[in-house]
């Protein structure tokens, strides 16, 4: 009522300080971790950027991995894992600071601070179990995370004095002095740190401003996870009977096992995190060794390592390892029955593809010699979002008939219904294939069609015979005594029939089925001759492949994008 | 995980056989994709469809010799420098626009003298550049030089053809000024609502902003999925106070200085030939601020629609994008 006495500028006047007073302080120290996985840190809202703010809470806690693996090295990693990166107190190398992430401290005024009398202390709150971190001084401007991106930075945060931690949090609080940044970084808004895990444990930590000691301000809680990194994705794997031989053991028809994919936990199941999109990506491998101890040390260098790559660079979806029964023996034994087997593997990956359910958006990636098995489940009939074959060792004709790509020389290489040609002429699924024309690998798989395919064991060969007419034209001769003919296009593509053209994952030029072709040979890959790049070298010189991956798939990727700053 | 293998299957195929055949680095399906989106067709000036591919045939036929020699600024050979070179060597198949298709030779630098050179080769014509990230052809102020070896496009050609080694073409490499350097735009991607405007500043990731501060603005519409899943989708790009430039290729030093637009719109009906839901936008951006950078846009129009935003922006107000 007594407002009613006033005129309009007075009333206006008195609102306004009203609103003023109402209105909720703002919080002078916040600590903040990328809880959106967008790749930036805001504790708080920026004007005209409609950049979300990263805030944590119970149900939606922020996840990160344990960092117990050995990046020790210039390239690549160590095996086994005598010396965990987390057990000691320095940054192991480029590679190792992928398993590092940022912590954020905002503060209205640090400047206005005494450093002599001013200290942080992170301390955790409550927790189930503690966890426990260990922290670096960041040094890399504007708390960015291009310490991932580009090699320089990388190599600064390696380096004093930012590579000496300054303390763990673990039941003890860490206090650090506001004297541990420097004049300069206190001007700014913003104070850095890095951390690694530890130890596993669910908690919140606190940050909290001291002055003589005394606690004058603290931060809201960051809700923080920490687990194992293969509790991040899922795997299954497909094992082959014992007792079935390679195709070329049988006197008669081969008989073809059953297979399926069951799940494999190796020890740590798969928990689906919170974030969890309807994105699927299925993932599946190449070439390798299956014995336990090589078995599990390329799924951490390979696998693992693209799946922190694809984490980094914002995806939030599911991934899922397929693992089929590869032979590789003393490095270069056992292409062929392994590429036999990948075409009877494909029926399980259709099958475990199939009962997922239908509301994920299913998208599906093979490296090298996986691209038969893949190949051979869309030919069955996979249906899904987008399947993206990466520098693949399965016949680019196969999935393009046209004459261009047959290699000079070799069109006269036996031909046959059951040949690779228009292997696959139709799909639902949009290929996609990511190639290298440099990659070393196809001077031996060229090898393996011209040399060893019509090889079968010691005492095996097969043979082209055209004017047979029981069959396919095909026969697999035991020394003089037995020859059968061979009727299934899987043993005779893997063991028989030389390819004609150069494998997909060598060809960009490859159109018919395929969509796009994508060279790694340029920038911004740059994958000279490295057939495994994309995992074997740092992040700092591949991130952008990663999103290559994200792109072909449509779904949305962090920067450091297709620009290759790092090349 | 074939990379070891490899190794000791190269080893092994060299005391096998001679006759392994190694890939060539051509271009790609997404290259193709590109020129084709934008409707390139090379000109065929007095060519009639009924003998083109047999012209293509005969160009791409003609036999291509270039010595070539890299100097620095103070005119010394520079050795062991890599040389890019790209020759147009193919013909389409399907035969198709644009027609030619094209090979990178793999490995090539400068010898001790500076001086590189090809031959045994056959082509309709090489594309020569010589630049990095710190050097550039102080005589060309490009990224790359064309040389055209079919008889019909002798004409076309702004330098001599380097045949004879005593006359080599030469390339003068320079350090680029502090004006040519540019800083990198990285944005990822940034989601496009549906029948909204989207502002994007060419220094935030990840999220629009305010219009008032945007370099672009985005508007994008899409209409629901017929029975074959297409759908018509259209995006206009405005740029307030500036200008954009659709590209074929992103192959040069400099940002044009005229030819900007104040829009551009792009998409596809559902019904049309070629039709795509991912588009890529080569292009050229004046901002408001007087800023050059060039810039590709990775328009993906499905579930969740987005535009990944990576390129360079030269922050001096020149034109040079190295």
């Amino acid at each position: 009522m007594w407002l009613s006495h006033w005129n309009n500028v007075q009333r206006c006047l008195v609102l306004l300080v009203l609103l003023v007073l109402a209105a909720p302080q703002a919080v002078a120290l916040v600590a903040a971790v990328d809880q959106n996985g967008d790749g930036l840190v805001y504790p708080s809202a920026i004007a005209g950027y409609h950049a979300p703010v990263d805030r944590t809470s119970s149900d939606r806690p922020f996840l990160f991995w344990l960092n117990d693996d050995q990046d020790d090295l210039e390239l690549y990693e160590s095996w086994p894992h005598t010396a965990p990166d987390n057990a000691d107190d320095h940054p192991g190398s480029l590679r190792d600071l992928e398993d590092i992430t940022r912590i954020v401290i905002e503060h209205d005024d640090w400047q206005s601070l005494d450093p002599a009398v001013t200290q942080l202390r992170l301390a955790w709150e409550a927790g189930d179990d503690t966890p426990v971190i260990r922290l670096w001084r960041s040094g890399i401007p504007r708390c960015s995370r291009s310490y991932l991106e580009e090699t320089v930075i990388g190599q600064r945060q390696l380096a004093s004095p930012y590579r000496e931690s300054v303390g763990v949090v673990a039941q003890q609080a860490l206090t650090l002095p506001l004297s541990l940044w420097t004049a300069a970084e206190r001007e700014r808004q913003w104070l850095c740190l890095l951390f690694e895990g530890v130890q596993a444990g669910v908690a919140t930590l606190q940050v909290s401003l001291l002055i003589n000691e005394e606690v004058v301000e603290t931060s809201p809680p960051i809700h923080l996870v920490l687990r194992p990194v293969k509790s991040f994705y899922e795997r299954v794997a497909v094992h082959w009977p014992e007792e079935y031989k390679a195709p070329w053991g049988y006197f008669r028809n081969p008989p073809v096992p059953e297979l399926h994919a069951q799940p494999e936990a190796m020890g740590v199941p798969f928990e689906r995190p919170w974030y969890e999109t309807s994105d699927v990506i299925v993932w599946v491998h190449g070439w390798i060794p299956q014995d336990p101890e090589n078995y599990r040390r390329t799924l951490v260098f390979s696998f693992e390592t693209m799946w922190k790559r694809l984490w980094h660079q914002g995806f939030r979806g599911r991934v899922i390892h397929f693992r089929w029964p590869t032979v590789k023996k003393l490095e270069m034994f056992g292409l062929h029955v392994s590429e036999y087997r990948a075409y009877k593997s494909a029926s399980a990956l259709n099958e475990y593809i199939h009962q997922l359910p239908d509301e994920l958006s299913v998208h599906v990636t093979t490296h090298s010699l996986g691209g038969v098995l893949l190949m051979e489940a869309i030919k069955q009939g996979l249906t899904a979002e987008q399947a993206l074959f990466q520098v693949s060792a399965v016949a680019a004709e196969s999935f393009d008939s046209d004459d261009s790509l047959v290699i000079p020389g070799v069109s006269e290489s036996p031909r046959s219904a059951l040949g690779h040609t228009g292997y696959l002429t139709e799909t639902k699924t949009p290929i996609y294939t990511a190639y290298n024309p440099a990659d070393i690998t196809w001077m031996g798989w060229n090898a393996a069609q011209r040399v060893t395919k019509p090889l079968a064991g010691v005492t095996s060969r097969y043979v082209w015979v055209p004017e047979d007419e029981s069959g396919s034209g095909v026969r697999l001769n035991r020394w003089w005594l037995h020859s059968r003919p061979v009727d299934d296009p899987h043993e005779a593509m893997a063991g028989a029939i030389p390819a004609r053209s150069q494998a997909l994952g060598a060809e960009g030029r490859v159109s018919g089925v395929v969509e796009a072709a994508y060279n790694l040979h340029h920038p911004p890959f740059g994958f000279q001759s490295d057939h495994v790049a994309m995992w074997r070298w740092n992040p700092q010189k591949v991130l952008p492949y990663s999103n290559l991956i994200l792109d072909v798939f449509n779904i949305p990727y962090n920067d450091a994008g297709l620009s290759g700053s790092d090349q | 995980m074939m990379h070891r293998s490899g190794i000791t299957a190269l080893i092994l195929s060299v005391a096998l056989t001679a006759c392994v055949t190694t890939p060539e680095d051509t271009y790609s399906t997404a290259d193709l994709a590109l020129l084709q989106e934008r409707g390139w067709e090379p000109n065929f000036d007095g060519i009639t469809p009924a003998n083109l591919e047999a012209h293509v045939r005969a160009e791409i036929a003609t036999p291509i010799v270039f010595h070539g020699l890299v100097l620095d600024e103070s005119s010394n050979p520079i050795p062991d420098h890599p040389v890019s070179i790209v020759v147009f060597d193919r013909v389409l198949s399907p035969f198709q626009s644009p027609f030619f298709g094209w090979t990178t030779l793999q490995g090539i630098r400068t010898d001790r003298d500076g001086r590189f050179s090809l031959t045994d080769l056959r082509g309709a014509a090489v594309v020569v550049s010589v630049g990095d990230r710190d050097y550039w052809d102080i005589d060309e102020g490009r990224a790359q030089r064309v040389y055209h070896y079919s008889t019909w496009r002798l004409a076309e050609n702004e330098h001599m053809l380097p045949v004879d080694p005593q006359s080599p073409a030469v390339f003068h490499l320079d350090r680029k000024p502090e004006r040519a350097r540019t800083t990198l735009v990285r944005l990822g991607s940034i989601t496009l609502p549906l029948d909204a405007q989207t502002g994007i500043a060419l220094n935030r990731p990840r999220y629009p902003v305010e219009p008032g501060v945007a370099d672009l603005l985005l508007h994008f519409t899409r209409e629901p999925a017929n029975v074959d899943g297409r759908f018509s989708w259209r995006l206009r790009i405005t740029t307030p106070d500036g200008g954009i430039q659709r590209v074929q290729t992103l192959f040069t030093d400099q940002a044009p200085a005229e030819g900007y637009l104040q829009q551009l719109d792009i998409g596809y009906e559902a019904s049309a030939q070629g039709w795509n839901h991912r588009v890529d936008i080569p292009c050229f951006v004046l901002t408001g601020e007087g800023h050059y950078a060039s810039l590709v846009l990775r328009v993906r129009t499905l579930e969740t629609p987005f535009v990944a935003v990576s390129g360079k922006l030269n922050p001096h107000g020149e034109r040079y994008l190295d």
